[in-house]
């Protein structure tokens, strides 16, 4: 019967010839389907000869068989191309790369930075165009600053929301307090440490409203989706890579000498300034104080992982080992990872799986903050100590210098305060995938994260701070959790030869929560035992805290991608978020998107141009929000006040938490996007360039209230700001050469242009600082936010000047600044725009040569058009005392009579004008060219039963940069800011060489 | 929607805290925090010294700010005005607020409803009181719902408020005494502080009246030794009417001494039971006492100037002495044996019985002239002193005497910031500042700026003149 016969057949593996096992084949629109036997064997009926046979199986492309008059059928499934066919994740879901509507960017493993990373941010810097990493600091595992297409949001936060296979990250440190007196580092570990990068498989960055709106009120900042290994069908797969590598301060600031400073401090005495009594009068040494903090830091990594699969299970295991000792003293991190990735499925039938992470950091911190004098960090120490007298006594003790009464000795400080914490974190999701028919089916998700830490703090007596209270140790503990529950209904579904549509429908609920407890103690009769018996010490002076809070999203989302004519893409997709971060009045918000796509090379009269291979024009629109400010500001609560004290005893109090906004709502982005993908010449010339426009309206601002109603600040929907730019990505094959030579560039380049549009009622807002500093930055409707604010040095008064105009007081040799009033006065109204902290652009330059068995990368990233306040200049300029340290070259160029420069005053009297600390001098061009990496690697030819492949290499990180900046480094920043960037006693960055080794058994 | 309902589990509910005795009595005392202000009061004696004949300061990161008061060219954006004084002052004003308007629904007996409140309002008059002197008449906010742009009350407005505020306080507030405990409000203070409204108004006969009721108590007495006035021992003493009240800890510490010891301090033959020990802060800045002040002094007799250090042997045992240098004697006023790193537990006094007696000498003065009364009042600050009496050979007229009672106040309260409100009220602030050579001072520094943030955030609120 020519109506319902029986089709037999064989599936092979079309690059080895093997039988393969387990391929569903399926009858095209219908329910028929099976699969093939250990033999690689099938058999299965079908109605007539217009039949067609899906046959799928993972990894592997889809292929469809007509059956036509066959009674038998040999089927070779081919592995699936890394480029064509590649499947990119985004959120709920994944597609075709080839029908991606939207500002998408997909990195595999292979296109992440190398080197020593302990976190997925690290690997990103300058490799994804419109994202913005940079590295704040070169303490190991700090958190990085990572912007996709700028900031959106002045007050509310700028961080991109992370989804690790489908599970969105809560981000929250579970410690928040940094222990009693010890000043906490602004930049705090990165929770995604916990995350191996050996672990991922892919990054993919969700850029514009299209891609992220659906993830609604997280969307605004875009989206990194990472997806981790999967196990692969097939013989077990073991792989080992290790490396070894050493780490140096890459720089340090150049500060008077023992001998300099003995000669310039006298001579400034000598010509008027000081006081006679501070005087160098000892035979000066030269320590190098920042020398002395700084060591020669190992790192070492160790990952191992299985990874195989039989039958319709498929699981990757690994474990992984970082160590990695920061070049200053005391300070590192230790990570021990393991994950499991387990999944059983049958195609179009169904699949479950988990995927399953967990972790033990150990973080070693010494005193990094942005704290001053007697709390002073270790690094901040060298910089302004003494460098004229011994380090030690003669009696091998510390030998404090007697002129520095208020900021302790730099070793003491780094070995006598630090702090260390215990983390642990567990994340995972279980799913499981049901198919009603062929491409329609319900999949419910779980996801649980915990992430638990303690944070140890010790003061030892021996320092400043300890002194007086015979030591303080503190312990903090907290906990974030995170819970969701999601289930979505997929559909795809092709009507006829030209219409595909692809749906996804769902609904989700997340809930989370953070708890916290914290205590301290002082009065330690015998220190030995520092934090570990924290209950020695006097107990009249035990401190202890505690905190709690919960938030809760419920979500609804839907997404149609609908293709006609493989040729014309519609992407439409909206979300529903309702938010326990807002009242009752706005608790939901809606995030509509669409986008559209148009394969042009699809189009009959571009067929005919060999030299095109690909050329797709898309555009995008959607509206996406930003929730990440503090819970409950919608609710009138007290909370804990100041104490009072009453007849010497103290009492404790109540005040109002804050002002409450009932009224609170989204903040709401509203962004447009064109762009253009194409692949030239045989693919050897392929990019994308990309325009958007992000406006951000009802900005969660903290507005600042009138002090007069006792409140500082109420959080509401004020203000719009607006983010335009320009993404670039270009990869180049350069050369292909027979001979086995190859050479490709990759090129991503970033515009930002941010401008703040309205801040409500506000003209202006004034803010931002660290340490002595306030008041450096300018939010004002025009400008760009980071903008700093002060006083523009025009030069040095010089003896032969007209004084009649200066203000009052001005001597030869003092900084000429701007009288923008001419009131001869030089005060607040004289401060102008001094740049901004946002650069214009970044970008990355990728070159990859490769000779036979020999790779070599070298990768250079940078940024342009950027400032930064240097608090090191600042300190020289308006220094706190005479007798602290200075930066060696205004000091050893100062102007006198004989050196009448413009460049530098003659610190003679450098406060007689007032302390305009934020100046033309003092924020600095912060552009820079460095030469990231260099990696050389080679394969080794080998034909071994036991080891299937051998890859050894070097690599060389942070090798040079090119600068003007006078700092330490041009893209540190020390406050924590993600916006405004102020360089204060930063931890160097560090110039690193590893050797490592990838073995595959 | 209701699953999304969410009750802040570490926090208070408003219901539990506004309706019960303990919950509102908690937010009376975060009213006291505003202004008890320990840690700052370093600002609020310096700012109103180094503006002055008094005070001086160099180094140091407080040299930031102390340089432009020094130099008359402090403006709008001057950190202290807002940190030290405007804001914590309004959050005692806003949580005096929340008790007025909320005692009425609160389940405790009638009686100590009536203390609240009064306590309240006591404390709500001060702030004001405190605002006025340093910035003239303020957004008058007696409402904690009130909108949050408010213009600025008429100088009518406010004087009035303050004066009727604290008359209706007295009525409910106890006995001195008879408080709780020391530093919460009584009868005497409030008393004291209307006695310093009106003088510093320069209402001289209620000014004398008011100076009175405060010694009609027969409560209130000098503490016989001026060096033992200011110890952490004798805290509480009975001259003591409204301090700051400072403890050595971590927020609560008098920061002043760290401030004033010179460099590498280790002790001195003039206060030689204070000795300095590693345990105790030595900032980089200097709070310096000007040489036109200290050279005032009878340093023989008069047993104040004994806290002024014009020596100290250093941490090398050198002897160094401070009048080699001009302007570098430093005020010990505050020092504690027991201070711990900044902090040291001594009360900064706000008003203090000396000040009454020499207000009301003052104000007799201003209404009478010079009569035996006045004489007897001042004579007996200085007989404790240890220095001879005034006669009326000595006050030959009403402004010789008015000098006099200023002289004898700067010797009297230096390092208690009460200079800056002296000068003002006999109109020597600026005279004085352009006689040291400050040629930036003009008349727009009697009053100080509204804080620029304050002006930013409330366009009802217009700055003073000239600024």
């Amino acid at each position: 019967n020519a109506q319902n016969r029986i089709v037999r057949g064989k599936v092979t593996s079309a690059d080895k010839g093997t039988t393969l096992a387990n391929v569903t084949v399926l009858l095209k629109g219908g329910n028929t389907r099976t699969t093939t036997d250990a033999n690689g064997n099938f058999s299965i009926q079908v109605q007539d000869n217009k039949a067609v046979l899906l046959f799928y199986l993972v990894d592997y492309a889809t292929r469809e068989v007509p059956v036509a008059d066959n009674s038998t059928l040999e089927v070779a499934l081919e592995l699936k191309n890394e480029n064509l066919g590649e499947v990119v994740v985004v959120g709920y879901g994944t597609v075709k790369k080839s029908d991606v509507t939207g500002a998408v960017v997909s990195l595999k493993s292979k296109d992440l930075t190398p080197g020593a990373n302990i976190n997925v941010e690290q690997t990103l810097m300058g490799r994804a165009s419109g994202v913005q990493v940079y590295q704040k600091s070169g303490e190991p595992g700090s958190a990085m600053s990572v912007k996709i297409r700028g900031a959106s949001s002045i007050t509310a936060g700028n961080d991109p929301l992370y989804v690790i296979d489908g599970m969105p990250v809560n981000n929250l440190s579970p410690v928040t307090g940094s222990g009693a007196g010890f000043v906490a580092t602004p930049n705090p570990r990165n929770p995604l440490n916990s995350l191996n990068p050996a672990d991922i498989e892919s990054v993919e960055i969700l850029k514009d409203a299209s891609a992220t709106a659906i993830y609604g009120s997280r969307g605004s900042n875009g989206v990194v989706m990472i997806t981790t290994k999967k196990g692969k069908s097939g013989r077990l797969s073991v792989n080992y890579s290790t490396y070894y590598g050493v780490q140096k301060a890459s720089n340090s600031l150049e500060m008077l000498t023992g001998q300099q400073y003995k000669d310039v401090l006298n001579a400034i005495i000598d010509d008027g300034g000081g006081v006679a009594s501070e005087r160098v009068t000892n035979d000066p040494v030269n320590v190098d104080w920042q020398k002395e903090l700084y060591r020669s830091a190992n790192v070492q990594s160790h990952d191992l992982s299985l990874s195989g699969g039989k039958d319709n299970t498929r699981f990757y295991a690994s474990l992984g080992y970082f160590n990695q000792e920061g070049v200053l003293q005391n300070s590192s991190v230790k990570r021990y990872t393991a994950r499991l990735n387990l999944e059983n499925s049958v195609a179009q039938k169904y699949a479950f799986g988990v995927s399953f992470n967990t972790s033990y950091i150990r973080d070693n911190f010494n005193s990094v903050g942005i704290g001053v004098n007697e709390n002073a960090s270790a690094l901040y120490a060298a910089i302004n100590y003494d460098p004229s007298y011994p380090i030690f006594n003669t009696d091998g003790s510390y030998n404090r210098s007697p002129f520095m009464t208020t900021i302790d000795h730099p070793l003491i400080l780094a070995n006598g305060q630090y702090a260390n914490s215990d983390g642990f974190r567990t994340f995972g999701t279980v799913y499981g995938e049901y198919f009603f028919v062929p491409g329609f089916s319900l999949k419910i998700k779980g996801s649980g994260d915990v992430n638990i830490t303690q944070r140890n703090t010790w003061l030892d007596p021996s320092t400043i701070l300890g002194a007086p209270t015979g030591g303080i140790a503190s312990i903090n503990t907290g906990n974030v959790n995170y819970y969701m529950g999601e289930a979505t209904l997929n559909y795809k579904k092709e009507f006829g030869q030209d219409h595909v549509i692809n749906a996804v429908a769902g609904a989700t609920s997340e809930h989370f929560g953070s708890n916290s407890f914290g205590g301290n103690g002082r009065g330690y009769a015998l220190p030995d035992l520092t934090y570990n018996a924290i209950g020695t010490g006097n107990s009249t002076l035990n401190q202890i805290g505690s905190g709690r809070a919960s938030t809760k999203i419920i979500s609804f989302l839907g997404r149609v991608n609908y293709s006609y004519k493989d040729r014309y893409l519609l992407t439409a997709s909206f979300r529903a978020d309702g938010s326990s971060r807002f009242g009752v009045n706005n608790r939901f918000g809606y995030f509509p998107s669409v986008a559209l796509g148009w394969k042009m090379h699809e189009e009959s009269f571009l067929k005919g141009v060999s030299f095109i291979d690909e050329l797709k024009f898309r555009v995008s629109y959607g509206v996406i929000g930003n929730q990440s400010i503090a819970n409950y500001l919608y609710i009138t609560t007290f909370s804990g006040g100041g104490d009072a004290v009453f007849g010497g005893n103290r009492y404790t109090s109540l005040a109002p938490s804050r002002v409450a906004n009932p009224d609170l709502k989204w903040e709401a982005a509203k962004q447009a996007d064109i762009g253009i993908d194409f692949a030239l010449f045989d693919s050897r010339l392929t990019g994308s360039l990309e325009y958007y426009e992000r406006r951000t309206s009802d900005l969660l601002l903290d507005l600042p209230q009138p002090l007069s109603t006792g409140f500082a600040v109420k959080t509401q929907n004020i203000g719009r700001m607006k983010n335009t730019g320009i993404d670039l990505h270009i990869a180049a094959d350069v050369l292909r050469s027979k001979q086995g030579f190859n050479w490709n560039i990759g090129t991503v380049l970033s515009t930002v242009k941010n401008r703040v549009l309205s801040l409500g009622p506000l003209k202006q807002i004034i803010t931002g600082g660290a340490g002595f500093i306030t008041n450096a930055s300018i939010i004002k409707p025009g400008e760009s936010l980071g903008s700093y604010y002060g006083y523009e040095v025009l030069g040095v008064w010089q003896t032969h000047d007209d004084f009649s105009n200066a203000p009052t007081g001005v001597k030869p040799g003092d900084l000429k600044f701007r009288d923008l009033d001419n009131n001869k006065q030089i005060n607040a109204d004289d401060r102008v725009i001094l740049g901004k902290s946002l650069p214009d652009f970044t970008y990355g330059i990728t070159n990859t040569f490769g000779f036979r068995r020999v790779s070599l990368s070298v990768f250079l990233e940078g940024s342009k058009g950027g400032s930064v306040l240097n608090n090191a200049a600042i300190d020289s300029y308006f220094p706190i005392s005479f007798r602290r340290n200075k930066l060696a070259k205004p000091y050893l160029n100062r102007w006198t009579p004989e050196n009448p420069t413009n460049e530098y005053p003659s610190f003679v009297n450098p406060t007689s004008q007032g302390q305009q600390t934020v100046n033309s001098r003092t924020v600095e061009d912060a552009s820079y060219l460095r030469l990231q990496s260099v990696r050389l690697s080679y394969d080794f030819n080998l034909h071994n039963k036991v080891i299937k492949g051998l890859q050894a290499y070097v690599t060389g990180q942070n090798l040079f940069t090119i600068t003007k900046y006078s700092g330490i480094d041009p893209a540190v920043n020390s406050i924590g800011d993600d916006i405004l960037k102020i360089d204060y006693s930063s931890y160097p960055m560090t110039r690193s060489f590893l050797f490592g080794l990838n073995v595959q058994f | 929607e209701k699953a999304l309902d969410v009750t802040p589990p570490g926090e208070f509910a408003p219901g539990n805290v506004l309706t019960t005795e303990k919950g509102i009595r908690s937010v009376l005392f975060s009213s006291y925090a505003g202004i008890q202000n320990p840690t700052p009061t370093r600002y609020l004696i310096n700012n109103a010294e180094v503006t002055t004949d008094v005070g001086y300061n160099t180094g140091g990161a407080e040299n930031l700010t102390l340089v432009q008061l020094i130099n008359f060219t402090w403006d709008a954006s001057l950190g202290t005005l807002q940190a030290d004084v405007w804001a914590p002052t309004y959050r005692t004003i806003r949580d005096a607020n929340i008790v007025l308007e909320n005692i009425g629904n609160v389940n405790a007996p009638d009686a100590s409803k009536k203390g609240y409140a009064a306590e309240a309002r006591f404390l709500r008059a001060y702030g004001y009181y405190l605002l006025y002197i340093w910035f003239g008449p303020v957004p008058l906010r007696t409402s904690s719902t009130a909108e949050a742009t408010l213009a600025r009350a008429t100088d009518e407005q406010m004087k009035s408020f303050i004066e009727t505020e604290l008359a209706a306080a007295i009525t409910d507030l106890p006995d001195p005494g008879k408080e709780e405990a020391f530093a919460r409000a009584n009868k005497g203070a409030a008393w004291s502080v209307l006695a310093k409204f009106y003088l510093n108004t320069r209402q001289w006969q209620k000014a004398a009246d008011a100076c009175q009721q405060v010694t009609n108590f027969g409560y209130y007495q000098l503490f016989p030794t001026y060096q033992n006035l200011f110890t952490v021992e004798n805290e509480g003493n009975k001259e003591m009417i409204m301090v700051h009240p400072c403890r050595n800890q971590d927020g609560f510490g008098n920061w002043y001494s760290a401030g004033a010891l010179p460099p590498g301090f280790k002790t001195s033959a003039q206060v030689p039971s204070f000795v300095w020990t590693a345990s105790m802060a030595n900032f980089a800045t200097q709070y310096r006492m000007r040489s036109a002040f200290t050279n005032t002094f009878d340093t023989i007799n008069d047993q104040r100037s004994i806290l002024l250090l014009r020596h100290y042997v250093n941490t090398s045992n050198a002897w160094v002495n401070l009048l080699s240098t001009p302007d570098n004697v430093r005020s010990l006023k505050y020092w504690d044996n027991a201070t711990v790193g900044n902090h040291s537990g001594n009360d900064v006094p706000i008003i203090r019985y000396a000040d009454i007696l020499l207000s009301r000498a003052e104000a007799l003065n201003e209404v009478n002239g010079p009569t035996q009364e006045a004489l007897d009042l001042i004579n007996q600050v200085r007989k404790r002193a240890g220095i001879g009496n005034l006669t009326m050979a000595d006050a030959t007229g009403k402004e010789v005497l008015r000098d006099l009672i200023l002289r004898e106040r700067a010797w009297e309260f230096y390092s208690e910031g009460l200079r800056r409100e002296d000068l003002l009220r006999h109109d020597k602030f600026i005279s004085l500042a352009k006689a040291r050579g400050i040629t930036a001072a003009a008349d727009k520094h009697k009053l100080f700026p509204i804080p620029q943030t304050e002006i930013d955030a409330n366009p009802a609120c217009k700055q003073n003149p000239d600024y």
